[in-house]
């Protein structure tokens, strides 16, 4: 019986990686970047596989990619400048503390509740050093959970389980009504 | 070329070998990856497509060869069905156990991993969190009532005093720090006695909801690697409109932190494990289906690369087999091991040399024997007597020409086959045939003795001669010789009929003229003298005498026609005019009807005028006497041209209405002294036979279909321009 477990298991997740864009958990509602600060309002309905995960000690880390682009020549579109922070969203049982740290700066915030953490995720507010983006034109703005960070154990489920695979979002805006 | 063709078979032995390695590496890190946290997660989608490529890889290397294979089996090359049966056994042996192994192997893995979760460990791994959670519950009300109490001692502390009075706290309350925010978050003092926690932590607004809602905030927070108890509360007495914030954060002691943190740590490690322990099985059994999968496809590449090996000797041996089935003795055999496969294709390839030398010398022995028999053969085939090889078993070994003609039987056809054989499908040469078996079964040295064949109206008689081949007399066969004496016996017979032609004529002729001349003498002397009745008896006597006389001297000229050597007088004559004149003696004879029958043209034959119209008077009074009385006699004549081997003949045939040939006529019946006529001399045909011969023809005699007989006589003819045509009058 587990043989036979496995083996559909298997092929249903062989069958699944086999199909392509998967939709967005993510969504940007809207974003600014005002004086090398980053401030992002996000919707995120993570599956419930996640949540547990979660629930479980997994780290959840997320790569939030900050873009100022030039103006467009053709089909390209020159980067003037980025950056990529890293958030992770933890779990503590003794505590029962959700904490939320930013691993750049190594700061960290903790909430009594999962919902507190995850309104903290949504309201982004990140500090974005050096940021020089003068001839910015637009910004476009990309979250996804990194996939590589989960433990070893979850990273090929996590290549196709959707639940996984839908963990990431983009937004761009022009520069001026940023 | 060749390089490129070295290159491609270095590379179709390496690729197999480097898509197991990477699928063997691949499933290896996968492996401790999903068992560990090594950061190897961003070459998943790689190592997963890698693998996916070497599979690939080695299917279409299988699938290829399985179709060269079949090509093979249906052109039936050599060795390709026995490479199949090694292939497949070679599958059966390796694909059970390695199906086995992946079975048990899973369920020994999920069953392994099921193992690590304890009952009895979740349960007091959860009792020593709860243990740990109820001291620091413990811990956080201490913590709250001693911030409490410096709230209590910092109430009507001005502003700017706050510091001063922070400081001298600190150190009192064992606080890692204690920090006074106002209204607006600023922060109005904040003292440290740990130099991490320099920077205040500004409570958010979480924590300023709950302190509003329930008066406090308390909390043990992860800071950095410690854990700490963190207690927000506003200051009692503080003016309106300018609410002050007392956070105090406590450290718990040290042996207490330590003993925490590894609980926290042992219950967060097992209900991750716990959770990932579906991803753990489905991980380990996408491993594992990758290394079965990996063993059975190297394990049928390996297969099929030990069957080639295997087999490729073999199939080089059936090649040359075949080879050497059709006389070809060159077929390379390249010997590469020296094991019992090795010991066979070398020894097949000495065998081969060996063969290709015998048979260089049995071709070269053949040669001379057939050179030196080709003179032989040539004596033999112009022999005139028939000569026949046998064996001793009486199987037919050889035959000349001459054999085949006298006997009128084709030989060749039964070379190889018993004697007897030839005697069932021609039972007229049974005499000879026999005779010849029976000597040879009698094992006799050497024999003679004549024989007579009798095929038909044709009897031939044969000289036969036989002898034991081989001077030891060691039974190798027999040789028989045989002469055709039919003419020479023929030949024999006419010069003593033209003896006793001759004497005949000598010995009666020369008394019958006195015999003759003294019965008339008598009968002119006593006619008239006697009495009547006398002179009657005399008249009829000496009138018979004479008669009998004159029938006496016309069958001695006869003889002596036949026995007159040949002297003809040979030219150049038309057959028409002649038949046509002998036949203008016959067309007033009311007692006959005559009917000419000649054919288109005017054939020209060189012949004596004078014997050949004696021959045509003998067939047309044979014929009138064949017919006798019994009816009116009607005679065709008719001439018809015919080319035989090469040769332009003219026939003339005389057909009669009479009663036809009679019972048993033969050859025999052209021989002197033969007829069936009362009144014949029997010499008449045999004269005819003999003027036919004399021209270089023949003459034969049948029935007619209906009714009557036929003689032909065949005479060569002459082509127009051989010389003036000659008018048989005028030879005449």
């Amino acid at each position: 019986m587990a043989l036979w477990k496995s083996t559909t298991s298997v092929l249903c997740c062989i069958a699944l990686a086999a199909c392509a864009g998967a939709p967005q958990a993510f969504v940007v509602r809207g974003a600014s970047v005002d004086s090398g600060m980053l401030a992002a309002r996000l919707e995120w309905r993570p599956d419930a596989r996640v949540l547990e995960a979660l629930d479980n000690g997994i780290a959840l880390q997320f790569d939030v990619r900050v873009q100022a682009q030039g103006a467009s020549t053709w089909f390209w579109r020159p980067t003037v400048a980025a950056r990529t922070r890293h958030l992770q969203l933890r779990y503590f049982p003794l505590s029962r503390q959700y904490q939320l740290r930013d691993l750049d700066l190594n700061q960290a915030r903790s909430y009594a509740a999962r919902a507190l953490a995850l309104a903290a995720l949504e309201d982004l507010r990140l500090p974005l050093p050096e940021w020089k983006a003068a001839n910015a034109e637009r910004y476009r703005l990309e979250i996804d959970l990194d996939r590589n960070a989960l433990p070893g154990a979850l990273r090929m489920p996590a290549l196709f389980q959707p639940a996984w695979r839908r963990c990431n979002g983009e937004f761009a805006w022009p520069a001026r009504a940023g | 070329m060749a390089r490129t063709s070295r290159l491609t078979r270095v590379a179709r032995r390496l690729l197999p070998v480097l898509a197991v390695a990477l699928l063997l590496g691949a499933a290896l890190l996968m492996a401790n990856d999903a068992a560990g946290d090594s950061r190897l997660g961003a070459w998943y989608p790689w190592m997963l497509g890698a693998c996916v490529l070497a599979l690939v890889a080695l299917l279409v290397m299988i699938v290829q060869r399985l179709w060269r294979l079949r090509a093979e089996l249906r052109r039936g090359v050599p060795g390709a069905r026995l490479n199949r049966r090694v292939m497949l056994m070679l599958l059966i042996l390796a694909l059970p156990p390695v199906l086995v192994v992946y079975a048990f192997s899973l369920n020994f893995l999920h069953a392994t991993i099921d193992t690590w979760f304890n009952v009895r460990l979740e349960r007091a791994l959860s009792d020593s969190l709860e243990i740990g959670r109820a001291y620091i519950d413990e811990r956080l009300r201490a913590a709250q009532q001693t911030a409490t109490a410096s709230a209590q001692q910092l109430a009507d502390v001005a502003d700017d005093e706050l510091q001063s009075r922070l400081d001298g706290l600190i150190d009192a309350q064992g606080a890692l720090q204690l920090s006074v925010f106002g209204a607006d978050q600023s922060v109005l003092a904040t003292a440290s006695s740990d130099a991490q926690l320099l920077a205040p932590l500004v409570p958010d607004s979480a924590v300023l909801l709950q302190v509003q809602g329930a008066g406090r905030y308390a909390a043990a927070e992860p800071v950095g690697a410690r854990l700490l108890l963190r207690v927000v509360q506003p200051l009692p007495r503080a003016a309106p409109g300018a609410a002050r914030l007392l956070q105090a954060l406590y450290p718990l002691p040290a042996q207490m932190q330590t003993l925490t943190s590894g609980v926290e740590q042992a219950n967060f490690d097992f209900q991750r494990l716990k959770y990932l322990r579906e991803s753990l099985k489905l991980t380990f059994t996408l491993v594992l289906t990758f290394v079965s999968l990996l063993s059975v496809l190297f394990a049928l590449m390996m297969a099929f690369g030990i069957a080639r090996r295997l087999t490729a000797p073999i199939g080089r041996l059936a090649t040359a087999t075949r080879a050497v089935s059709i006389g070809r003795y060159d077929t390379p055999l390249p010997i590469r091991s020296d094991d019992e496969l090795g010991f066979l294709l070398a020894s097949f390839g000495q065998m081969q040399r060996e063969l290709e030398l015998s048979n260089s010398r049995l071709t070269h022995s053949a040669q001379e024997t057939e050179n030196q028999r080709a003179p032989a053969r040539s004596v033999l085939e112009r022999l005139s007597a028939g000569v026949l090889g046998l064996d001793r078993a009486g199987i037919l070994r050889t035959s000349n020409r001459a054999a085949e003609t006298i006997l009128d039987a084709p030989l060749p056809r039964y070379q190889g086959q018993h004697l007897s054989q030839v005697r069932r499908d021609y039972p007229a040469l049974a005499p000879l045939l026999d005779g010849i078996l029976a000597h040879v079964r009698e094992g006799a040295r050497e024999w003679r003795e004549e024989v007579v064949l009798e095929r038909g109206d044709e009897r031939r008689i044969l000289m036969l001669r036989g002898a034991e081949l081989g001077e030891s007399g060691d039974g190798s066969g027999v040789v028989a010789v045989f002469d055709d004496l039919t003419q020479l016996d023929r030949a024999q017979r006419d010069a003593a009929w033209a003896e006793v032609a001759r004497r005949l004529a000598h010995e009666i002729k020369n008394p019958l003229t006195p015999i003759q001349l003294a019965a008339e003498r008598l009968r002119r002397r006593f006619m008239g003298r006697l009495p009547p009745d006398e002179t009657e008896l005399l008249d009829r006597a000496t009138h018979t005498i004479v008669a009998q006389v004159e029938a006496l001297k016309a069958m001695v000229n006869s003889f002596g026609d036949y026995s007159r050597p040949p002297q003809i007088d040979v030219r150049p004559l038309s057959l028409h005019a002649l038949v046509g004149e002998v036949l203008d003696l016959y067309e007033n004879d009311q007692r006959i009807q005559l009917t000419r029958k000649f054919a288109p043209g005017d054939p020209i034959l060189r012949a004596d005028a004078g014997r050949l119209r004696q021959l045509l008077h003998n067939l047309l009074k044979n014929s009138l006497e064949a017919i006798g009385d019994a009816r009116k006699p009607h005679i065709e004549v008719s001439t018809r041209d015919i080319l035989e081997n090469g040769q332009d003949w003219t026939e003339l045939a005389v057909a009669d209405n009479g009663p036809g040939l009679p019972e048993g006529f033969g050859a025999r019946w052209f021989e002197p002294y033969t007829t069936s006529k009362s009144k014949g001399t029997g010499l008449g045909l045999a004269v005819a036979k003999k003027i036919a011969e004399e021209h270089g023809g023949s003459l034969r005699a049948d029935n007619r279909p209906g009714g009557g007989a036929v003689f032909t006589l065949r005479l060569p003819r002459e082509s127009r321009d051989s010389g003036a045509v000659r008018n048989p009058l005028e030879q005449a």
